[in-house]
């Protein structure tokens, strides 16, 4: 955390000597300018008067800080003159670092250089701190300070290879102490700054990526909704760590220490600081939307990331366990990764998975996801026929109640699992019974191997042949005609919704002569079509 | 065969009983019939011989001889064959030459014999030009004059290679001749004329069938001088004398008119007198002018159709159903999508309604013969069309072309005056009055649709007569609506995306109260009322029955007024389906969960597919009694319904009832007891708390009625008892005389037509330029020997010749010689 007073500890503070502030010059362009000029032109000699232009942040912020007026009208107010100032500074030390005056370090100038140039980095990373309203200013601030990175990793260690880890780690906790933005609706941030940084820089070059999750340590942070909300839109962002072509690997930074390329460093590192938000004590500040959203990103972003994915398996299995369905749904995903790749061994998987299969499955977003993943669950010939059964049968009695889209994406559904187990043939063709039969099928039992669904019948797809959507009608009566197809592909059926159907519809056009008219009469609208009702 | 050449044909003739005892009787002696014997004798004899010649003979040897079977073609006699064929030639060569300079060709030089591209008439006229043509050139050439002489002969030649018909000529003969036989056709008058004498026999021949008819033509006299300058004469004579008789006939005539004028006026005087006496007579009747006049007036009499009997009318308008019932149960089946009629076709009856005298007036105008009355029909007319106009200009409208349109027309009458505004409308633009005004109407019943839509949504709800005028509109756009289906059912298709529009806001919105208002349910009812909802597919009906499910399944119903929307849709869905039966799995989600939504306690069950958007509270004391009463749709825009006991347990009965329409258009799926088994648990629990409100257990007890047949009729499924498919056979197939030796195997049998084909043709062609060639080469040698004949000829001959000169010479010499001698000798 960067604060105001952290300073003092290196540099003398403004604050300490009242007596500068009288022969603090003014904020304004043509100071600024004839100071530079003077600056650079003495800059092999004296630097002190540095300090006279730095001191000119103090006047904004104390405006700033005073609250006397609106946040945006102080920045309009000073907007301008700090951006010439900001560069101004920029090129005397740019002019410096050319100059290799940084090189001698023992020399007086040093000395002197590297505490205004400490000053005015702290002021530039202060002020993207504080400032909260979205400006130009802040985001001029980042590629200025990226810039000096690039000077700090050419002129600090020689000719050695140098990371600036701690301007990187001042500029992360920056990143994440910043007041700008808000948490999104999928539990993301909109923080300027870090997209910025996200656009420019993070997505771009490997050095930054390795180094953010080498430099981030969340368990010294205070946790934070909104810290997690950045972590996660850091997280969020495709990397290059795992390329294995070095060439595609492109680096901010030039002469880079060898750490760069340990990824078990860095997977530990990733590692500890994700545990460390899933770990926490307060489970509170981790929003239901940034839960989702890291149940969503698991399988892409984060288990590839980590040194021991199986760390997560408690997460994964209790987010499974939790009855939220969408919840569970999510973590499917991310527990098939693990049982794939890591040898998993989750008891009773099947009778959740059946579980899953709720009233609300098909009227949420994700169930196309649920789809797939039970698509290959279920896609072994091992399984018993009891259970495979008892899914069909769940699905079409949850069908009869469902949206044409989900009936939709059921139907060729049922038809592969019934083509895959053919055993399953028994729910559409059952010759052999007595005139005693009742349906054993058991609605409310969770195990799928004890529902006596193989003895049953899939009545409700019978019924869904009438649909009143004629094109649903002819699908369902896929089960009435020879199982001839080897497999639909399902992606074809699983994105449908009511605004695809209702456009495929609008867009046929009308016959000349119209569309079929109702012959029947009726008295009246209401009373006679509708009874009961009246105007 | 032993023995010499002369011994074998010895024995080969005993053998043959050629010689020796001939009359040697044999045991199978009755072989032949003796005139036949000797035939038989020729026969042998030519056999005899033509062993005894073997190099005639060639026998073509095999190697190998495995088979029994014979061959063709083993043996031949080149030498005979040849020979054949070279006689075939000569015969065919010397023929050739026979006839050769000697033999004339047709050659049809007719005009346009050869050009298929000119029709039998076009040919014909090319020709007759043509021959005009080379006529009139002839003519200009070497006639001077016109009346020259050489008319006479000129005619000849033209009849004899000009055109006929019929054997007459149909070239324009001199005028006239053509008098000429006129006058011999027409009287006998003019025999004596010498000059016609000729031309009247040849009409003679040619009637008694005579056919000599050229001779005389053919060979035409040589006439004189004298014989021609007479002709003229007499030709100029002739006419003269025509000239006459035609002047006294017009001076005849004319006479005869001057004597008659006399008589002519005195008539026409008359004339006005005799009127005058009818007049009067007219005054004795009363108004007999008026009368008559209005008899005239009076519609003509026409052919009327037979009024129909009443029986014929039921069973005419029975077919009619019965021929729309099949065309829509075709349609339910998904069979076909066409409709059996056309919009035309249907009645005509929505124009009688308003404006049917006046149009009955104007259609059945009479058209008749007689001039007197179709003028005062006319008069009549006239009048009448200066009539309409002045009723129509007290009172004008103009077709509106907008919504808005209509309803500044509208502003000017009184609410109650819609319904005959927009008839008067109608009537003043039926399109039979002018070009255009079908289009207009067409737009016009898109307004009266967007009118009915406006009207649901304004505040002349309140009027006591709107659910007349309403209703009212509705049905007249129901009749326009056969005719003018194309224009407004695009309008309602352009409606049913700006209502989904509207659904989506809403769902995206939270708190958008966009849907569902008024207008849209009045508009999901009118869909329903206008088009044929049981079709398998249907472009208004499947599209708004979407927007409809969306609704259903979508929409928050959070207000009590939404959920009456919610009732609405699901009924008029449930009306959609009542003769197709389709199941709607949106209106069983909604239901469960407008019924959860009144319960007052949580219920979860896993057949419950459904949860409550909020939970309303009933009165306590939910009576039958007091919800009988029909329910207003207006009651959607009511604000404080949440307060109003009385239309919540109002809502809540017709829920009820909608629940058991649901359960009637349902009842024979075969999965009705899923269906209903949540609704089941949810009735259970409110007849636990309303144990004494009516409807709940009667519908409680329809349900466990249905459920018991249902349950005990349950089967298995059997969707897949197809008829058993065979397998496939792979069974080699055997065929006959497959030779693996020929290379020219084709199992695809065409192909092998094919290819045989090819291999004919080959063969043929091959054939055919051998002989062609043996042709040309005979030819060739023929033509040589030819000319060696000649060459030996004419060298023969001059070789005599010079024989004979030099014969000659020699005497001559051997004479001067001797004369020689003989002077030496004198000497």
């Amino acid at each position: 955390m960067v604060k105001r007073s952290k300073s003092n500890d290196g540099t003398p503070s403004k604050k300490s000597k009242p007596s500068n502030q009288q022969e603090r010059g003014e904020l304004s362009k043509d100071f600024i300018t004839i100071q530079t000029d003077q600056i650079i032109e003495n800059l092999n000699k004296d630097v002190s008067n540095i300090k006279s232009l730095i001191d000119l942040y103090d006047i904004f912020l104390e405006t700033f800080q005073s609250q006397d007026e609106q946040e945006d009208e102080i920045l309009t107010k000073y907007e301008d003159d700090l951006r010439y100032l900001n560069v101004s500074i920029f090129k005397i030390f740019s002019k410096a670092f050319n100059d290799q005056l940084f090189d001698n370090k023992l020399s007086k100038i040093y000395t002197d250089l590297k505490k205004f140039y400490e000053l005015f980095k702290f002021n530039l990373l202060f002020f993207m701190e504080i400032i909260s309203i979205d400006c130009s200013l802040i985001v001029d601030n980042l590629d200025i300070y990226m810039k000096l990175l690039k000077f700090e990793n050419l002129n600090f260690n020689g000719n050695q290879p140098y990371f600036p880890n701690k301007s990187f780690k001042d500029l992360i906790h920056t990143l994440i102490n910043s007041n700008n933005g808000e948490i999104l609706s999928n539990g993301l941030n909109s923080n300027i700054i870090l997209q910025e940084f996200l656009t420019n820089y993070y997505s771009k070059y490997y050095d930054l990526q390795f180094y953010f999750i080498n430099e981030l340590n969340l368990i010294e942070l205070n946790h934070s909704s909104n810290l997690i909300s950045k972590i996660l839109t850091i997280i969020n962002e495709k990397t290059m760590v795992l390329d294995i072509d070095q060439k595609k690997k492109k680096c901010f930074l030039k002469k880079l220490p060898s750490l760069v390329n340990n990824l078990n460093h860095y997977k530990n590192q990733f590692e500890l600081n994700l545990l460390s938000i899933l770990n926490h004590e307060n489970q509170s500040i981790l929003l239901n939307s940034q839960y989702k959203t890291i149940l969503l990103i698991l399988h892409k972003r984060i288990i590839p990331f980590m040194k021991t994915p199986t760390k997560l398996m408690d997460f994964l299995t209790d987010s499974y366990n939790l009855n939220d369905t969408l919840i569970s749904i999510l973590s499917l995903n991310g527990l098939f990764e693990l049982i794939k790749t890591y040898n998993l061994d989750y008891p009773n998987f099947y009778t959740k998975l059946y579980q899953l299969l709720d009233k609300n499955l098909f009227h949420l977003k994700y169930r196309s996801r649920f789809l797939r993943l039970t698509d290959i669950f279920l896609n072994s010939t091992h399984l018993p026929s009891s259970l495979i059964a008892s899914f069909i049968k769940k699905m079409a009695r949850l069908s009869i109640n469902s949206s044409p889209s989900a009936i939709v994406s059921i139907i060729p559904f049922i038809y592969n699992l019934l083509k895959r187990h053919p055993t399953c043939m028994i729910l559409l063709q059952n010759e052999h019974t007595d005139s005693l039969y009742s349906d054993p099928y058991n609605n409310d039992e969770i195990d799928p191997l004890k529902t006596n669904a193989i003895e049953s019948s899939l009545w409700e797809l019978e019924t869904l042949q009438s649909h009143y959507h004629p094109n649903v009608a002819t699908l369902a009566k896929i089960f009435s005609q020879p199982f001839k197809k080897q497999s639909y592909n399902l992606e074809d059926f699983l994105d449908w919704s009511y605004n695809s159907l209702l456009e495929s519809e609008t867009t046929r056009r009308l016959k000349e002569d119209g569309a079929a008219l109702e012959y029947e009469e009726f008295e009246t609208l209401l009373g006679d079509y509708l009874p009961e009702w009246r105007w | 065969m032993a023995g010499s050449q002369l011994k074998q044909l010895k024995a080969a003739l005993k053998e043959n009983g050629l010689v020796g005892q001939t009359n040697v009787k044999r045991k199978n002696t009755k072989k032949a019939p003796s005139e036949s014997r000797r035939d038989d004798k020729q026969a042998v004899l030519e056999k005899i011989r033509e062993q005894f010649n073997p190099f005639e003979l060639k026998v073509n040897r095999k190697k190998t001889d495995l088979d029994t079977r014979s061959t063709k073609g083993t043996q031949g006699k080149p030498g005979i064959s040849k020979q054949i064929g070279e006689d075939a030639r000569k015969a065919a060569y010397e023929a050739k030459k026979k006839l050769q300079n000697k033999n004339g060709i047709f050659k049809d030089r007719r005009f346009g014999e050869n050009d298929s591209s000119l029709t039998a008439e076009e040919k014909m006229l090319q020709r007759f030009t043509k021959e005009r043509q080379t006529q009139s050139s002839k003519r200009n050439l070497f006639n001077l004059d016109d009346d020259n002489e050489n008319a006479e002969d000129d005619e000849d030649d033209d009849n004899a290679f000009g055109l006929t018909h019929y054997g007459k000529s149909l070239s324009l003969k001199d005028d006239f001749e053509q008098d000429a036989d006129l006058q011999n056709n027409g009287d006998d008058d003019d025999d004596d004329d010498e000059f016609m004498k000729p031309k009247k026999r040849t009409l003679e021949d040619r009637e008694s069938g005579n056919h000599e008819p050229d001779e005389d033509e053919v060979i035409p006299k040589k006439k004189t001088k004298a014989e021609v300058m007479k002709e003229v004469i007499a030709k100029s004579k002739f006419y003269k004398q025509q000239r006459q008789i035609l002047q006294e006939k017009v001076e005849e005539k004319i006479f005869d008119l001057d004597e008659e004028y006399d008589d002519i006026l005195q008539e026409l005087r008359t004339v006005p007198k005799q009127k005058k006496p009818l007049e009067f007579a007219a005054n004795d009747g009363i108004n007999y002018e008026k009368s008559i006049k209005e008899l005239n007036l009076d519609r003509r009499a026409a052919p009327a159709d037979r009024t129909k009997t009443d029986e014929e009318i039921r069973k005419e308008r029975a077919d009619k159903m019965r021929e729309l019932e099949e065309a829509r149960l075709r349609r339910m089946e998904g069979l076909e999508d066409d409709r059996e009629k056309g919009p035309d076709e249907l009645d005509d009856d929505f124009w009688i309604q308003g404006s049917g005298d006046e149009d009955h007036e104007q259609q059945e105008q009479d058209d008749d013969n007689d001039e007197d009355e179709q003028d005062d029909e006319q008069d009549d007319e006239l009048i009448q069309n200066d009539d309409k106009p002045k009723t129509t200009k007290s009172l004008p409208v103009i077709c509106p072309e907008s919504h808005e349109e209509f309803l500044e027309i509208l502003s000017n009458y009184k609410f109650e005056e819609t319904l005959t505004t927009a008839n008067k409308i109608l009537t003043s633009y039926a399109p039979r009055l002018q070009i255009g005004n079908k289009e207009k109407i067409g737009i016009f019943t898109v307004i009266l649709f967007q009118h009915i839509l406006y009207l649901s949504e304004s505040d002349l709800v309140s009027n006591e007569k709107f659910s007349e005028i309403q209703e009212g509109l509705i049905s007249l756009v129901k009749t326009l609506s056969q005719k003018y289906n194309f224009e407004l059912t695009e309008s309602l298709r352009d409606k049913i995306e700006e209502i989904h529009e509207r659904i989506t806001e809403t769902l995206q919105i939270e708190d958008a109260e966009e849907f569902p208002t008024i207008s849209d349910l009045t508009f999901f009812s009118l869909v329903g009322i206008l088009y044929s909802t049981s079709d398998h597919y249907h472009l208004v009906v499947t599209p708004t029955s979407i927007i409809m499910g969306e609704a259903l399944d979508q929409i928050k119903f959070k207000s009590i007024n939404s959920l009456i929307g919610g009732i609405f849709i699901a009924e008029t869905f449930l009306k959609y389906q009542r003769i197709s039966k389709r199941y709607v799995p949106e209106v069983t989600f909604f239901l469960q969960k407008a019924l959860l939504s009144f319960l007052p306690i949580d219920l979860t069950d896993d057949s419950i597919t459904s949860t409550p958007d909020s939970k309303f509270q009933l009165p306590k004391n939910l009576t039958s009694s007091d919800s009988i009463e029909a329910f207003k749709i207006t009651d959607l825009d009511n604000d404080d319904l949440n307060s109003n006991d009385l239309i919540k347990s109002s809502i809540f009965n017709k829920l009820i009832s909608t629940v058991d329409l649901a359960l009637d258009t349902w009842k024979d799926k075969s999965s009705l007891l899923e269906i209903s088994s949540p609704f089941i648990i949810i009735l259970s629990k409110f007849i636990e708390i309303y144990p004494n409100y009516k409807p709940l257990s009667q519908l409680s007890l329809k349900f466990t009625r249905l459920l018991k047949f249902s349950k005990d009729e349950r089967k298995p499924l059997t969707l897949q008892s197809h008829k058993k498919l065979s397998i496939a056979t792979y069974a080699p197939k055997f065929e006959e005389n497959f030779n693996p030796e020929r290379k020219s195997y084709d199992e695809n049998r065409s192909r092998q037509e094919i290819s045989k084909m090819n291999k004919q043709i080959k063969q043929e062609r091959k054939i055919a330029l051998r002989e062609l060639r043996k042709d040309s080469r005979f030819e060739a040698r023929q033509q040589i020997k030819e000319k060696k004949e000649k060459y030996a000829e004419y060298h023969s001959k001059m070789a005599k010749i010079l024989n004979t000169i030099n014969t000659v010479e020699g005497a001559e010499k051997n004479e001067y010689e001797r004369e020689k001698k003989l002077r030496k000798s004198k000497k």
